[in-house]
């Protein structure tokens, strides 16, 4: 199996006016092909910010730095913003949570589907065209071919979030982040699209590098996980063993405390993590 | 807690909908939405009943009707017997407090933790050399630290802003507390704080409580009874080991396999 | 920050090109903007008050042995008087200062007014919505059609030139701004879950409006106020300039201004010395604005 995704010491710095915070600090990880590797953790513990440097769009303040940062074995930090801007979308593309703000609302879909693949592979506007259609159909939105000309605020929120995928697909990425894809939504829609995630990454193969805060997507997804806090990985593992017997104190706390019908008892108190312990097992 | 027939019940529920019109504008029809049809819940004191439902399935209004905020078309609702129509503001707000969704919009940004519970004493007029003690002695239960009780809403974290929305729900001394889906925008590990403080005040207080979610783990977790809405209506109502036993309604088997598990 | 200590050589920031920090210059200039702007308008506002202290003449006494005595940096001027004397001999210092005293007075007592009737307008609309929303924006529109310079000319030239007609009219005539922006204010916040559990637990509509929203839009509001300022004391000039203002001998930069026309190509300095006063407090009122409304992140459309 081929590596497509290789992070190694990534620190993210943010300079403020009260000093320099250190949002990830030196993690490391891998990823292959068709593999899913979900990076869990909780508000504030630098997720998003590892998936957003890695594709460089972290916000312009924030310093990235890595020993090595390769997709596909091109170094990823020493491409220019110009170099950057070809990857994205093409072997790289990523999906938010809010795919309404995703979306630009003066556009169609049409538009937004096909003008990457126009500009970064030279695609002739019928092809693009047709590859969208064939994306559409493939995400579950129905009469594709006319629904293409409408604008975002015609779809659902679970209709927008199909469309988001679609559009991460066409240019056939190597590697699909999804950071939260799925919290702005009811929990049958979350079902539905992590089902379609899942069986699309499968079809067509690419890997997934999935941001959460929800061990419940973890079982559903994950073949990985590596567990984030305070800016570090504390746990990494196959995703089954670490629900099974999680080693690291924030991971138990983290899935102890996810009340589960059939374990915990109803009206008892459920456990609680003492982040004051865990930053002192951190420091030290 | 099983499901006699309400002898006493706290809130009544009777019969509720509510239809929204809206006037389309120039080149849009007017249309309506009917948000509630018809529904009938009732909570006996001490109960926790959850309200379970997608977005836009009409919670969220029935909850604003509950705490007399909005009118039904048609329908009444009775708060420790009484229509809360009828109650004056005052009243009401004695009898049911609402803690609601996102930590940060539901405290004033312009006032502080202290000021933001001293706001329910001064409309109810209570003892003015008491209030200090009050509000302090409310922070403690809710386990909020004393010496922020100067900070602003914007310096706080999301589960501490939410203990200060359920100590000013608290303050009056409700018997009923309609919690509108009070940790679905906190961290996981927040929300079983908030879920462990609610149990606690629930034995406390002997409150009665509305816990609206989507997430019916949480909702096992805490009601004693069960009410799935669906499209504006009550589609499935039933003790907690009913329904998660033995689901009747095609929706709730849904969700029910729906809802992600880390198992 | 530190380099990491790695044998790797290839340690590269990704994206320091691509980042344009906010430079230094920029935040300092704000800082400065309100520091020089509020410093002059303080400094303006002490002497204002203090102008019996200050100035050694009354400012309405005429000394007809003494006219067009020339300020202190020309020749054969008068000791006695610093700034020299206008076409009635009345002391020009003196004068110059008493004129402080009327343009911050009435920048001041006009924004009051404006502030109060905008503010409560913008409050009502944007909370109850619906008519009252309908009814008081028509309100903000009509007022944007009229040509405030015409309608103040008109109102004053019918009611007759007065300290108080001046500032009723000029008060019912800068208010939209305050209006639009505590209505658009208003409506941002009142669907917040604050509003609501502040309703539950039984607060009026008058105290959710004075005690939970107005604060909210405090810092707007002083922004707009400032810049409001500079507005009204412009057209307080402008109208006395035209002689629709303040009435003489009362101080005014822009009856000064209006005074010294006469003389403009002989004794420049008559129309210079209040025209840059008011130029000065001008620019003073809006820096300070600006950099209110930099520092405390407000928009405001001008």
């Amino acid at each position: 199996m081929s590596k497509v995704l290789e992070v190694n010491n990534l620190r993210v710095d943010i300079p403020t006016e009260q000093g320099t915070v250190h949002a990830v600090k030196g993690i490391s990880f891998s990823l292959n092909q068709g593999e899913t590797l979900c990076l869990v953790g909780e508000s504030g513990s630098g997720k998003s910010m590892t998936a957003l440097s890695i594709v460089g769009l972290q916000t312009p303040r924030a310093r990235v730095t890595a020993e090595r940062l390769e997709l596909l074995g091109k170094p990823l930090n020493s491409l220019s913003q110009r170099q950057l801007n070809q990857l994205r979308g093409k072997d790289v593309a990523i999906i938010f949570q809010d795919p309404m703000t995703a979306l630009n609302p003066t556009l169609t879909i049409e538009r937004q589907m096909t003008e990457g693949v126009m500009r970064h592979e030279g695609v002739r506007r019928q092809d693009a065209r047709t590859r969208a259609i064939d994306l559409l159909n493939k995400v579950g939105i129905p009469q594709a071919t006319e629904r293409l000309y409408q604008y975002p605020h015609q779809f659902s929120g679970g209709q927008r979030q199909r469309i988001m995928i679609a559009m991460a697909l066409m240019g056939k990425p190597s590697l699909l982040i999804a950071d939260e894809p799925t919290t702005a939504l009811d929990v049958t829609i979350q079902a539905q699209i992590l089902d379609l995630i899942r069986t699309l990454a499968t079809e067509l193969d690419f890997a997934l590098l999935m941001i959460t805060h929800d061990f419940g997507v973890v079982a559903a997804m994950a073949d990985r996980v590596s567990v984030m806090y305070g800016g570090k990985i504390v746990e990494s593992g196959p995703a089954c063993e670490v629900l099974k017997s999680p080693q690291h104190p924030y991971t138990q706390g983290l899935i102890a405390c996810i009340p589960v019908p059939g374990r915990t008892t109803p009206g008892s108190r459920l456990p609680v993590i003492d982040h004051e312990k865990l930053a002192v097992k951190e420091l030290s | 807690m099983n499901l006699a027939p309400a002898n006493d019940p706290i809130l009544e529920i009777r019969h509720v909908s509510r239809t929204y019109k809206f006037n389309g504008g120039l080149m849009k029809p007017a249309h309506s939405v009917k948000a509630l049809q018809d529904v009938s819940i009732s909570i006996e004191r001490g109960q926790t009943l959850g309200l379970v439902g997608e977005s836009g399935c009409g919670k969220s209004t029935l909850a604003s009707i509950m705490l007399g905020l909005n009118k039904p078309d048609s329908g009444e609702v009775l708060v420790d017997g009484k229509p809360v129509l009828s109650l004056g503001p005052l009243q009401r707000s004695q009898l049911i407090q609402p803690v609601f969704q996102d930590p940060y919009s539901s405290l004033n940004p312009a006032f502080s933790v202290y000021d933001t519970l001293m706001q329910p004493l001064r409309i109810h007029r209570s003892e003015a050399q008491d209030r200090p003690r009050r509000i302090m002695d409310m922070l403690d239960k809710v386990g909020f630290p004393r010496q922020l009780a100067n900070a602003r809403p914007g310096e706080l974290s999301g589960g501490q802003c939410q203990r200060v929305a359920i100590a000013r729900a608290l303050i009056l001394n409700p018997p009923l507390l309609i919690c509108d889906e009070p940790t679905s925008a906190l961290d996981v590990s927040v929300q079983a704080q908030v879920i462990n403080l609610l149990l606690d005040l629930k034995r406390e207080f002997g409150l009665s409580m509305v816990f609206i979610s989507h997430n019916l783990a949480v909702v096992e977790h805490l009601a004693d009874k069960v009410c799935v809405m669906y499209r504006g209506q009550i589609a499935e109502e039933a003790s907690r080991e009913a329904l998660f036993a033995n689901p009747q309604h095609a929706y709730t088997k849904e969700l029910l396999s729906a809802t992600l598990l880390p198992v | 920050m530190t380099t990491l200590n790695t044998p790797i050589a290839a340690i590269t920031a990704i994206s320091t090109e691509a980042a344009p920090r906010r430079p230094h210059w920029i935040k300092r200039c704000r800082q400065n903007s309100i520091l020089i702007g509020g410093g002059i308008l303080l400094l303006m506002t002490l002497v204002a008050l203090c102008a019996p202290l200050l100035s050694s003449y009354d400012p309405t006494l005429q000394n007809l042995d003494a006219r067009y005595s020339l300020p202190f940096w020309m020749e054969g001027t008068d000791p006695a008087h610093l700034l020299g004397t206008d076409h009635l001999g009345r002391d020009y210092l003196s004068r110059l200062i008493y004129g402080a005293r009327i343009s911050l007075g009435i920048g001041f007592s006009v924004v009051l007014v404006a502030a109060l009737i905008g503010t409560s307008l913008g409050l009502l609309a944007g909370y109850f919505g619906g008519k009252v929303d309908m009814l008081i924006s028509f309100l903000i529109t009509t007022r944007l059609s009229l040509p405030i310079v015409l309608v103040a000319l008109a109102a004053v030239a019918l009611r007759g030139a007065s300290l108080t007609t001046l500032v009723t009219v000029l008060g019912l005539l800068v208010w939209d701004q305050f209006a639009i922006v505590a209505r658009s204010g208003t409506l941002a916040i009142r669907h917040q879950e604050y509003i609501r559990a502040a309703r539950a637990t039984g607060a009026s509509h008058l105290r959710i409006m004075l005690r939970e929203i107005l604060p909210n839009l405090r810092s707007t509001l002083i922004v707009i106020a400032t810049l409001e300022m500079a507005n009204v004391i412009l057209l307080e000039s402008a109208l006395s300039f035209l002689g629709l203002g303040v009435r003489p001998p009362t101080p005014s930069w822009g009856l000064m201004i209006a005074e010294g026309r006469d003389s403009i190509l002989f004794d420049a300095w008559l129309i210079a010395l209040p025209g840059g006063m008011l130029c000065l407090l001008v620019l003073a009122v809006n820096l300070f604005g600006d950099g209110l409304r930099d520092l405390t992140g407000t928009e405001v459309k001008r």
